[in-house]
């Protein structure tokens, strides 16, 4: 037997619980997966989004006479004034039978017909869809002929008869608040998911792990030789690392893919909320950590971390929605309170309706509810941790006189 | 082993009126007794005796409601927990984890260095005839597989004390053998062990001292010889005539009679010499011999009591 002399100190014990912690996580076949599936649907995601932007469609219309292949052509400048990618192209038919019969073999799309002074679009099975941008442009094409010849019927200019006649849409402010305004939407719905799904999967995954211990008694063990704190401390920290680097990881693929994407202007908008995003997400994080962890050591069999943990499961949820939801001054309050200010206020930096202070401010706002958190969770842990016997309440954990070191 | 030997002029492990209440149960009531260096101590009682409950505020995780433990003759520290080999009835290990790398996170937190944790971990494995599936997940391992592992863990760090809450429960023969023979060079190395088990012919054969818990009190607890000696102190006699004339001899006390053979107590100094003289005076005496009680009869008869 090698001799040993053992190191007496234990103030660095959970270095050790923390390199175990990830070093398991790193060799779950699960959690590889997961990261891997959540890198790739990013990826995917932006590829599809990249192509159907990329993509122009065209829309053949059928018409009887020059006038409708007048009409379309007109509709067509519209369109490609309007930034459309899209082209409208005129076919003429001899006779409605035909065009029918052309619509029957794919030939056309839409048919387009004036009868008396009324002009009409038809699908062949379903009428045209009215928000479509082939549509509108036929509707305004339309229009403007039609007036055009109302106009010629009166005697007066298409102009003088149309003036005034346009409601123009626009902000008071200039015309990139209204893109920040978008990219922050976006970003608000983005954020709550990601964080939504990590507190989900890494919350679970650190109730689990507490759970573990104490079911199969090595926490027992564990506990013999190393303080409860320590023990807590290491785990939560090696959750942490795994989760912002999973974070990190999908973040930095997401603004890569932004950056090939028809919307790379928004990349220099984004990036700093992006930034800000991962540091309230560690705060955000270890605030909930310890609860999560107490949830487990609540439980008695890792059957009931799903009822001990469904308070937190509400928190979550809940954030996940206001977080989402808030705009407004609720907005301004969601940035401030803890945890929901991991989505609030890297939304708000981005519409830049934030001062540089605010960030600050929350964050320690965040951080001294994180002090609370970790005090309740570690209270709870370490006076439910070797209460085996099936479920504890919250109430009698945080009364237990039993307190492991 | 240097050091384990410096050990041995210590107390081991003394217990002093330990007591846990649960509500108005006591789980153990009052129970002192003491592991010197050196010794097997085996710990006996039915379940719910306390044993577990005994076990758990030695090793500290669970609190003592009165009474003290002392480790070489001074309250036991943190440190000196830390360096107790422990393996408590509900057997702990990651399933999902390898052998190998859970036995070294469990001696590195009892201090030992990552690489004296692989020799030692690896050095009890082998003796385990466990060495080839050192990367194996626990999971995979059976049941008697697993004890061995979990007894590695307790063993790993050089511990000061052993406590092995049923060590031996779910092993096959040949496992017993291998274990009861760590635990003896344990204990030959000076580390005072004690241990819980329904196997009472197990603890028979290898413990020096014995404690016997029934209902949260000590109802005996001393060396096994001591304990075989403080019963009653019978013989068997066996002769060649019939021994009815025993009944109504001064000093005798006639437990069992059937014809020839007979199981005696004297009650008074000097009764038993006098019987002999007087058997061998009638006939031939067979046998005369004293009755050494088996560990399961004092058992029984502590705990009746």
């Amino acid at each position: 037997m090698s001799s040993t002399t053992p190191d007496e100190r234990t103030g660095s014990l959970w270095q050790i619980v923390t390199g175990r912690e990830i070093s398991a996580k790193l060799h779950d076949k699960a959690f590889i997966t997961s990261t891997i599936t959540t890198l790739l649907l990013v990826i995917v995601g932006f590829a599809v989004s990249i192509l159907i932007t990329g993509r122009s469609q065209t829309t053949t219309v059928a018409v009887l006479d020059d006038q409708g292949a007048a009409v379309v052509s007109a509709a067509q400048q519209i369109g490609k004034a309007s930034g459309s990618n899209d082209t409208l192209e005129a076919v003429r038919a001899g006779s409605l039978e035909q065009a029918t019969r052309q619509m029957d073999d794919g030939g056309a799309d839409l048919l387009l017909q004036r009868s008396g002074d009324q002009w009409r679009l038809s699908g062949l099975k379903s009428a045209p869809s009215q928000t479509s941008t082939s549509t509108q442009a036929l509707t305004q094409a339309v229009a403007a002929t039609s007036i055009a010849g109302n106009a010629k019927a009166l005697g007066v200019s298409p102009e003088r008869l149309t003036a005034g006649t346009t409601l123009q849409l626009g902000t008071l402010g200039s015309a990139q608040d209204s893109e920040k305004q978008g990219a922050a939407t976006v970003l608000g719905v983005v954020f709550a998911i990601l964080f939504y799904l990590s507190m989900i999967i890494f919350g679970y995954a650190i109730a689990n792990s507490v759970v573990e211990e104490k079911q199969s008694r090595i926490a027992e063990i564990l506990l013999t030789a190393i303080p409860s704190r320590q023990l807590l401390l290491g785990k939560i920290l090696g959750n942490t690392v795994l989760a912002l680097g999973q974070m990190v990881l999908i973040v930095g693929v997401a603004l890569a893919g932004l950056s090939f994407s028809p919307w790379k202007e928004y990349l220099s908008m984004v990036t700093a909320p992006a930034l800000w995003f991962l540091v309230y997400f560690v705060v955000g994080f270890m605030a909930l950590a310890c609860l999560w962890a107490a949830a487990g050591a609540l439980a008695g069999r890792s059957e009931d971390v799903s009822s001990t943990s469904m308070p937190l499961l509400m928190v979550v949820m809940a954030v996940y929605f206001y977080g989402m939801l808030a705009n407004g001054s609720s907005q301004v309050i969601a940035s401030y309170i803890p945890v929901a200010s991991a989505i609030a206020m890297p939304t708000r930096l981005v519409t830049g309706a934030a001062s540089w202070w605010e960030p600050i401010v929350s964050i320690l706002v965040s951080l001294v509810f994180s002090a609370f958190t970790i005090w309740a969770g570690e209270r709870i842990y370490r006076r439910a941790i070797l209460q085996t016997g099936g479920k504890i309440s919250l109430k009698s954990a945080w009364r237990n006189a039993d307190v492991v070191r | 082993m240097t050091e384990q030997q410096r050990r041995l002029p210590g107390t081991g492990i003394e217990v002093n009126g330990l007591t846990r209440r649960y509500g108005e149960v006591l789980a153990a009531d009052r129970v002192s007794f003491t592991v010197p260096p050196g010794t097997m101590t085996g710990f006996v009682g039915a379940n719910g005796a306390g044993k577990t409950t005994t076990m758990r505020m030695i090793v500290g995780v669970l609190a003592i409601s009165a009474g003290t433990v002392s480790f070489d003759g001074r309250p036991i520290t943190a440190a000196d927990r830390r360096r107790i080999g422990y393996m408590p009835e509900e057997r702990g290990l990651y399933p999902k984890q390898p052998i190998i790398d859970q036995l070294v996170y469990l001696a590195r937190i009892r201090g030992v260095s990552a690489q004296a944790a692989q020799q030692q971990a690896m050095g009890y494995l082998e003796r385990f005839g466990l060495a080839d599936r050192a990367k194996d997940k626990v999971e995979k391992l059976s049941l008697g597989n697993q004890q061995r592992v979990q007894v590695t863990a307790a063993l790993l760090g050089d511990p000061v004390a052993l406590i092995l809450d049923e060590p031996f429960s779910g092993l096959d023969p040949v496992a017993v053998d291998a274990m009861a023979e760590v635990l003896r060079r344990s204990s030959a190395a000076g580390v005072p062990v004690l241990f819980s088990s329904h196997q009472l012919d197990l603890v028979e054969k290898l413990c020096d001292r014995l404690v016997i818990l029934d209902h949260g009190r000590v109802v005996a607890h001393g060396s096994t010889e001591e304990l075989r000696g403080s019963g009653p102190r019978r013989h068997r006699l066996s002769a060649s005539v019939d021994l009815g004339w025993l009944r109504g001899v001064r000093g005798v006390d006639v437990v069992d009679l059937d014809g020839t053979s007979a199981v005696l107590q004297f009650t008074e100094p000097g009764a038993d010499q006098t019987v002999l003289a007087e058997t061998m005076r009638r006939g031939e005496v067979l046998e005369f011999a004293r009755i050494v009680p088996s560990l399961s009869e004092i058992y029984r008869e502590a705990a009746a009591s």
